[in-house]
């Protein structure tokens, strides 16, 4: 019994020096990230900045989220901002749009510094209470420390159940323009 | 057995499974907790005659006209009040984000007016937690109209002028619901009656409450705290708001004749029970100044 015991001491204490090991080195974070949206239509281009979007990559196995909160994006006219907030996304009730997935294939040693290197994200996509599986295709890089990912894709803004009044239908683009770019520094 | 039990330790330790869910990341990011600025108590500007705690944002002109007709009682020879109307133009303008001025010109008696208004306190969520929203509002009026019954001793420029301030408490307690209370101080450069005071205290009650995405419905209510004529009546007023793209339509129903407080607050004399009902519509545009060295 008291081999036992020891045995599983051992063990335990073994196990979480594992987690220790595991909390501290491998997650990589910014709250200062970039996401910005265009619409292009013969009427109007609308075009957002999001400066404050919230992000982690956990570099270990490739885990990536995001946070972003909708009520900042900016617009240059006002009005735009107001109806995007009130009346698309209706901000007050999902204050936030979340993505929870990872980086297909990661590993860690395949960043180097000043080379992009093309990966592949999947995961879900959470914009207006609805949910949506995506798969899509970003850039890493290394700058010193930090872990710089970038991506480029489109968004439909009904995929969403974000409805446009028939009035302005024509003024905003059935595909939405998306870009991120992050620059994660580790935790 | 000693293997059994090593192999027991292994499945336990495996059990475990502790890497970090992207769930888990997800929380890491939460705890930081902005403050949120609360926006678009009101729809617009107005609740229907009351000022909101809206104004135009920086660098934005918004672009009123008002349209009241005569009262439901003038009777069917004059079409229900139809065939009268009224006419308030309304140009404003934000400086910054928290202090906006403005001009408008009622036919009413020809009025001019002039006004300032400016956000002292804006309700918040989040990090900083402020139920209400505060406004100040303070308004010169200009009444031009030549009037025979006043002696040429007495039509001097002072007499032509009267003021408003007025305090806007709002607060938007749901998507849909918006309530706001207004003390409101008139005075009066001249009044009709010497014994009739230049200071008039009022309190008004203004609530929107949307009913659709685009349209909403405005109530409010002016209760007179110092009365000079006793032939005064507080205001009550109904209407409608329909948003469409850049424009808002207000539709509505009042006792008042006037559209700018020294006369729907100070002045009004119309009362539903009688028939002096009012019915009028606004139009409103916002138009954005963009500056040449904003890109």
């Amino acid at each position: 019994m008291n081999s036992y015991k020891r045995i599983s001491l051992f063990i335990l204490s073994l196990h979480s020096c594992i987690l220790f090991s595991q909390n501290i080195e491998n997650k990589y974070i910014t709250r200062s990230g970039y996401i910005d949206f265009f619409s292009s239509t013969p009427i109007e281009d609308i075009k957002a900045e999001n400066k404050t979007v919230g992000s982690i990559l956990n570099s270990k196995n490739g885990d990536f989220v995001f946070e972003v909160m909708m009520k900042s994006f900016k617009f240059k006219n006002f009005l735009m901002e107001q109806h995007f907030n009130e009346k698309y996304v209706e901000s007050d009730e999902f204050p936030t749009a979340t993505f929870h997935g990872k980086i297909n294939d990661f590993k860690y040693s395949y960043l180097k510094e000043s080379i992009e290197l093309p990966v592949s994200v999947s995961g879900f996509l959470s914009i207006h209470g609805v949910e949506k599986e995506i798969t899509t295709n970003g850039t890493l890089r290394l700058k010193g420390n930090q872990i710089i990912a970038t991506s480029s894709f489109i968004l439909k803004p009904e995929d969403f159940q974000i409805k446009i009044p028939a009035i302005v239908r024509n003024n905003i683009a059935k595909e939405v323009q998306i870009k991120v770019y992050v620059e994660l520094s580790p935790m | 057995m000693k293997t059994k039990k090593l192999l027991f330790i292994t499945a336990f330790i495996f059990s475990f499974n502790y890497s970090f869910s992207q769930e888990k990341l997800l929380d890491l990011l939460n705890n930081k907790k902005e403050k949120q600025l609360i926006r678009s108590t009101f729809k617009d500007s107005k609740v229907i005659n009351l000022q909101s705690n809206e104004m135009p944002a920086k660098n934005q002109l918004q672009f009123i006209i008002s349209h009241r007709f005569g009262k439901l009682n003038d009777g069917a020879y004059n079409l229900w009040g139809l065939d009268n109307s009224q006419i308030r133009f309304h140009l404003s303008y934000g400086i910054t984000n928290w202090i906006s001025l403005g001009l408008g010109r009622s036919s009413n008696n020809k009025v001019y007016d002039g006004w300032i208004k400016y956000k002292l306190l804006q309700q918040s969520v989040g990090r900083k937690n402020i139920p209400i929203s505060l406004t100040g509002y303070n308004a010169i009026f200009i009444k031009t109209l030549k009037d025979v019954t006043i002696p040429d001793s007495c039509s001097c420029f002072a007499n032509k002028i009267s003021y408003a301030n007025q305090l806007i408490i709002s607060r938007k307690f749901s998507k849909n619901t918006s309530l706001e209370i207004v003390p409101t101080l008139l005075h009066y450069n001249i009044v009709d009656v010497p014994n009739y005071k230049n200071d008039v205290f009022a309190i008004s009650i203004g609530g929107r409450q949307k009913i659709t995405r685009s349209i909403a419905l405005n109530v409010e209510y002016n209760f007179l705290l110092t009365k000079n004529n006793p032939d005064n009546s507080n205001s009550l007023s109904v209407g409608f708001d329909i948003e469409t793209g850049g424009h808002v339509f207000q539709l509505h129903l009042t006792n008042a004749k006037g559209m700018i407080e020294s006369e729907f607050i100070g002045n009004n004399t119309g009362r539903w029970q009688n028939g002096d009902i009012y019915f009028g519509f606004n139009i409103s545009r916002q138009f954005n100044v963009k500056k040449k060295n904003n890109s």
